[in-house]
C-alpha cells in the first residue's frame, strides 16, 4: 500500500498514459501517509508554541532544548533508545491490530502480565547462566502477554465484548495482580519491600562499547519484518483487508473473529516482550516500576506511525525523544514535564483529523483517474 | 365522501404516474421489485419530492417536505422494515413518535391509549411488554398502532405483510379492511403479493418499470393469471430457450433450511444454467447465505459433487473451484480502498507474489476499465462487478454461484457478464444463477425454479410460460 498510484504501472504500456495526480510529489505524500504526519507535527507544535508563551518561556527555545537534549547529547541518545525500545515493540504490534481494524487498548495489562510470567519463571531459576535465561525469559513473558490478549480476545470473538472495553478492563485486572504478586508469591524474601527478585543473570548485557542494553536490538531487528509481513506476507494482507472489508475477508478467507482473535493475542505477546526487555534492560526487579505508562503511549506510537511499522518506529524514537526531552526542559527551564507533554495529544486529534481529509481527497483523486482511464480507453464514451 | 386524487409525473423512477384513492376504499399497488412502489410511497409520505406532477389531498393541493408535514396533513406510512427501538416498551416506542407537543403526556396515558386503540381494534397488544420481546406479527401490528397513533385519514402500508407468516398477514389485511370500511380512512398499500390483493384490496393498480400498466380497477374485475402477466410484462425475447439434454447433477440440494429459507430441494446439471426467480426478500439472500457457509443451516443438505456446503469454510470453497458472485458486492467480494491487483487476490492468498503480473491480463481480458494500482472503489459499478468476474472465473469454474449477477449496471457491463457465465456453461460449469429480474432469467435459463416465501414455489421447463411463472412469483400455483 506505500506504492504510490502509478509507479507499478508498465510504463512500456501505452494505454496507461500516467493522469497528471498520479506520482506527483504532493500524490505521493499523501498515499504514504507522510503528508498528513507532517502537517500535523508542525501544527502541533505551533499549538504547543502557543502555550510555552503562555507560561512565560521562548518557544524555540524551549524546543531548542527538548531537541539538543534527547538527539544531540551522549545520555540524551541513550535514554530516547532506551525508552523508544518497549514503545516500538508494543507499538508494532498494537499497530497490526488497529489496522485491521482491532482496538487493543490493553498493552499495559499485557506487558505487566508479561513481566510477572517472567520473573515467575526465571526468578528461582537465576544462576542459571543469562545465554539460556533470556531466551527462557522472553518466551515466558510473551506468552503471559499472550494469553492476557487471549482473554480479551475470547471476549470481543465469542461474546461479541468490544474490544475497546475488553482489553482496557483486563489492565485493571492486571495491576492489582501485579500487586499481589510481589508481595505474596514473588516477593523477594530478602528485603521488606514490594518488589520481586532480580532477574539474575537474565540482566540484559550493553552492547559493545555503549551503555545500551541489546534489548534495543530486539526493536531494531523486528521492524523490517513487521514492515515486510504488513506489506508483502499473507497474513499482512488479510490484515489490512479486514481492516478495510472484514465481511470480505470472512466470506473468501477466514472464519469471523479468527483474524481478531489472533492479533489481539499477537499484540499481547508483543507487549508481553517489551515487558520484558524492560525487565531485563532496565528494572531489574518487578515492582510497582513495572506498570509504568508504555503500554498507552505506545496506542499514540501506533497512531502517529500510521499504523505502518517503519512510521511506528520513527513515532516511538520521536515520542521517546519529546519524554526525554520534556525532563530536560523541566531540570533547565523550569518547565512543566505536562506542559511539553500536552504537545502529544494534540498530535494525535492533527493525525486523525488530517486522516480524514487525506481519505476524502485520495478517493476522489482515483475516481477522476478512473473516468480518465475509462475515456482514455474508450473515447466514444462507452461504459 | 371527498375524493382524493394525486398526480406525478417522475422522469426515471416513476414516469406520470397518475392514481387516486376514494376514502373508505383500499388500493392496493401491485409490482415487482423495481417497478417504482417505494419510490411512489416515499413521495407520498413526504420522504422524497416528485421532480414534476402534483399530489392533491381533498381536492387540496398537498406537498409535504418532510414526513412532519405528511403526518400533520394526516398521511402515515408504515415502512416495510420495522423502525422500532427493541429495549423500549410498546407504549414507549408510541411515545418516541408523537410530536413535540403530545410528548408531554405521560406514559401511563400512552399505555392507556395503546391499549384502547388495540382494543377498538381488534389487537392483542400489552403496552407494557419490550418490543424485543413481542413476535414479528405483534411488531408488526405495532407498527400500524403506530402509524394510527397520530388518527391519519390516509395511511400508506409498504409490503406490510412481508415478514409476516399467512395466518398473521390474514389477520392484519381484515383490520386494514376494517379500518378504511368502517373509519372510513384511504389505505394504500404496495405488494407484490396477489393473494392479498385479492384478500384485502377493492381496487388494484398495476405497476411496471415506473409506469402504471393497469389503471385502478376494481378487484373483483380482474383475473389473477391477468395480474400476474401484467406485473412481469409481457416483452418478446430474441433469444428464446429450448430443452437441453441434462449433464450430470453437480450441486445437488436436499431440504435444506435455515431461517428465512427452506426447506429447499435443487439439482444444478454440469453445463446447466438454473434461474431462480422471484420478487426479492422471498429467502434468496438466505439461500446465497448458506450455500456459502455463512449462514448456519438447521436441516436438509447441500452438496457439491461430494463436498458437503453446509458450514464450509471460505477457502474449501475456492479449492473446490466453486465461483462465487456475491449480491452484495460491495459488502463481500471487493475491499474498496485496497487496489484492483490486491482484490484480484482475494481467497487466493497464496499467489500474493504473482500479483503484478496477473493483474493488468486479467483485467484486460475481462475488460475491467481501470488501473490494477487504482483502488476498487474507484471503479464504475459495471467495472467492479467485472473485476469479482474475473477473479471468480479465472480458470474455469465447476460450479457458479450467481447471485443477482447484473443487478444495477449498465447495458453494457450487463450483456458482457451474462455472456461470460453462459461461456461457462459451454465448458461444462453449472451454474446457479438467482435473480430478480425475470427477463434475463428467461433468456440465460436451461430451467427456471421459483423462490416464495423461502420455498421453491414451480419448476418451469422451456419454452417458458411467463405468465405461469409470473403467477407463482406472486405466490398463485
Amino acid at each position: 500500500m506505500t506504492d504510490p498510484v502509478g509507479s507499478g504501472a508498465p510504463s512500456t504500456d501505452p494505454q496507461s498514459s500516467p493522469p497528471d495526480f498520479a506520482g506527483t510529489l504532493l500524490h505521493r505524500g499523501l498515499q504514504s501517509g507522510a503528508l498528513v504526519l507532517i502537517v500535523s507535527i508542525l501544527a502541533a507544535l505551533l499549538v504547543g508554541a502557543v502555550l510555552i508563551v503562555w507560561a512565560g518561556e521562548n518557544p524555540l527555545n524551549v524546543y531548542r532544548v527538548i531537541i539538543k537534549e534527547s538527539l544531540f547529547e551522549a545520555t540524551g541518545w541513550r535514554d530516547t533508545l532506551i525508552q523508544a525500545t518497549p514503545l516500538g515493540i508494543i507499538g508494532l504490534g498494537l499497530a497490526f491490530g488497529f489496522r485491521a481494524g482491532v482496538w487493543n487498548i490493553g498493552a499495559e495489562g499485557q506487558l505487566v502480565m508479561g513481566a510477572v510470567a517472567a520473573i515467575a519463571v526465571i526468578g528461582p531459576m537465576g544462576d542459571l547462566p543469562g545465554i539460556l535465561l533470556v531466551p527462557i525469559g522472553l518466551i515466558a513473558a510473551m506468552i503471559g502477554g499472550a494469553v492476557w490478549g487471549a482473554i480479551s480476545a475470547w471476549l470481543h470473538v465469542k461474546f461479541a465484548v468490544n474490544a475497546v472495553i475488553a482489553t482496557l478492563l483486563m489492565v485493571f485486572i492486571a495491576e492489582p495482580l501485579l500487586n499481589w504478586a510481589v508481595r505474596v508469591p514473588l516477593k523477594d524474601p530478602a528485603t521488606f519491600l514490594p518488589q520481586s527478585r532480580t532477574v539474575g543473570n537474565a540482566a540484559l548485557p550493553d552492547m559493545f562499547g555503549s551503555n545500551i542494553h541489546i534489548g534495543v536490538l530486539f526493536l531494531f531487528i523486528l521492524v523490517p519484518i513487521a514492515a515486510w509481513v504488513m506489506n508483502y506476507s499473507r497474513f499482512g494482507y488479510l490484515v489490512r483487508a479486514h481492516g478495510a472489508n472484514r465481511h470480505a475477508v470472512y466470506a473468501n478467507e477466514s472464519r469471523p473473529g479468527r483474524l481478531p482473535f489472533i492479533l489481539l493475542a499477537m499484540g499481547g505477546a508483543l507487549a508481553g516482550a517489551a515487558g520484558f526487555i524492560q525487565l531485563a534492560g532496565v528494572q531489574v526487579r518487578v515492582g510497582s516500576g513495572t506498570a509504568a505508562g508504555f503500554g498507552f503511549t505506545a496506542i499514540i506510537v501506533a497512531i502517529l506511525g500510521r499504523n505502518r511499522p517503519v512510521g511506528v518506529f520513527i513515532a516511538a524514537i520521536g515520542l521517546s525523544a519529546m519524554l526525554v526531552g520534556a525532563e530536560a526542559a523541566q531540570r533547565s527551564l523550569g518547565l512543566p514535564v505536562a506542559l511539553t507533554q500536552s504537545i502529544q495529544p494534540i498530535i494525535v486529534i492533527f493525525v486523525v483529523a488530517g486522516e480524514a481529509i487525506e481519505q476524502r481527497i485520495l478517493k476522489r483523486e482515483a475516481e477522476r483517474i478512473a473516468a480518465l482511464t475509462a475515456a482514455h480507453l474508450h473515447p466514444e464514451g462507452a461504459a | 365522501m371527498a375524493g382524493v386524487s394525486r398526480h406525478f409525473g417522475l422522469v426515471q423512477a416513476l414516469t406520470d404516474v397518475s392514481l387516486e384513492c376514494q376514502y373508505g376504499e383500499v388500493l392496493a399497488i401491485l409490482g415487482e421489485n423495481g417497478a417504482g412502489k417505494t419510490t411512489l410511497m416515499r413521495i407520498l409520505a413526504g420522504l422524497d419530492q416528485a421532480s414534476s406532477g402534483e399530489l392533491l389531498k381533498r381536492s387540496v393541493p398537498y406537498r409535504p417536505h418532510s414526513p412532519r408535514d405528511a403526518v400533520a396533513a394526516g398521511v402515515t406510512l408504515v415502512q416495510q422494515h420495522f423502525a422500532l427501538v427493541p429495549t423500549m416498551t410498546a407504549a414507549e416506542n408510541i411515545l418516541l413518535f408523537r410530536s413535540q407537543r403530545q410528548v408531554r403526556t405521560t406514559r401511563d396515558r400512552a399505555a392507556k391509549d395503546v391499549q384502547a386503540l388495540a382494543a377498538r381494534l381488534g389487537f392483542d397488544i400489552d403496552p407494557e411488554r419490550r418490543v424485543g420481546e413481542m413476535s414479528v406479527g405483534a411488531r408488526q401490528r405495532l407498527e400500524l398502532l403506530r402509524a394510527l397513533d397520530s388518527d391519519p385519514d390516509v395511511l400508506l402500508l409498504d409490503e406490510p405483510t412481508a415478514v409476516l407468516t399467512d395466518a398473521e398477514s390474514d389477520s392484519l389485511l381484515d383490520i386494514v379492511r376494517n379500518l378504511a370500511h368502517d373509519d372510513n380512512r384511504s389505505i394504500v398499500f404496495i405488494t407484490h403479493r396477489l393473494r392479498e390483493v385479492v384478500k384485502a384490496a377493492d381496487r388494484v393498480v398495476v405497476l411496471r418499470d415506473g409506469k402504471v400498466v393497469s389503471p385502478a380497477a376494481p378487484v373483483g374485475e380482474r383475473s389473477a393469471a391477468e395480474l400476474a402477466g401484467e406485473m412481469v410484462g409481457e416483452e418478446v425475447h430474441d433469444a428464446v430457450r429450448t430443452a437441453k439434454e441434462l449433464g450430470e447433477p453437480r450441486l445437488i440440494v436436499t431440504d435444506l433450511a435455515a431461517t428465512g429459507v427452506g426447506p429447499v430441494s435443487l439439482k444444478v446439471h454440469a453445463g446447466e444454467v438454473l434461474g431462480i426467480a422471484g420478487v426479492g426478500g422471498n429467502g434468496q439472500t438466505e439461500l446465497e447465505a448458506v450455500l456459502v457457509g455463512a449462514q448456519h443451516c438447521i436441516g436438509g443438505e447441500a452438496h457439491f459433487d461430494q463436498t458437503g456446503l453446509a458450514d464450509i469454510h471460505p477457502r474449501r470453497r475456492i479449492a473446490q473451484n466453486i465461483a462465487y458472485i456475491p449480491s452484495d458486492r460491495d459488502k463481500t467480494a471487493l475491499i474498496g480502498p485496497m487496489r484492483c491487483d490486491e482484490n484480484l487476490l482475494l481467497g487466493r492468498t497464496s499467489r500474493l507474489a504473482r500479483r503484478h503480473e496477473k493483474a493488468r491480463p486479467l483485467m484486460d481480458e475481462w475488460s475491467v476499465i481501470g488501473l490494477p494500482e487504482l483502488a476498487a472503489n474507484a471503479l464504475s459499478g459495471g467495472n467492479a462487478q467485472k473485476l469479482v468476474a474475473a477473479r471468480e472465473m479465472e480458470g474455469g469454474p465447476a460450479l457458479v454461484l450467481a447471485f443477482q449477477p447484473t443487478r444495477g449496471l449498465d447495458p453494457g457491463a450487463t450483456t458482457f457478464l451474462r455472456q461470460a457465465l453462459l461461456d461457462m456453461t459451454a465448458t461444462g460449469s453449472a451454474v446457479l444463477w438467482v435473480s430478480a429480474d425475470l427477463d434475463e432469467l428467461l433468456a440465460v435459463s436451461d430451467r427456471i425454479l421459483v423462490m416464495f416465501s423461502g420455498q421453491i414455489a414451480g419448476e418451469f421447463q422451456p419454452p417458458f410460460d411467463r405468465g405461469a411463472i409470473g403467477l407463482a412469483m406472486a405466490g398463485m400455483s
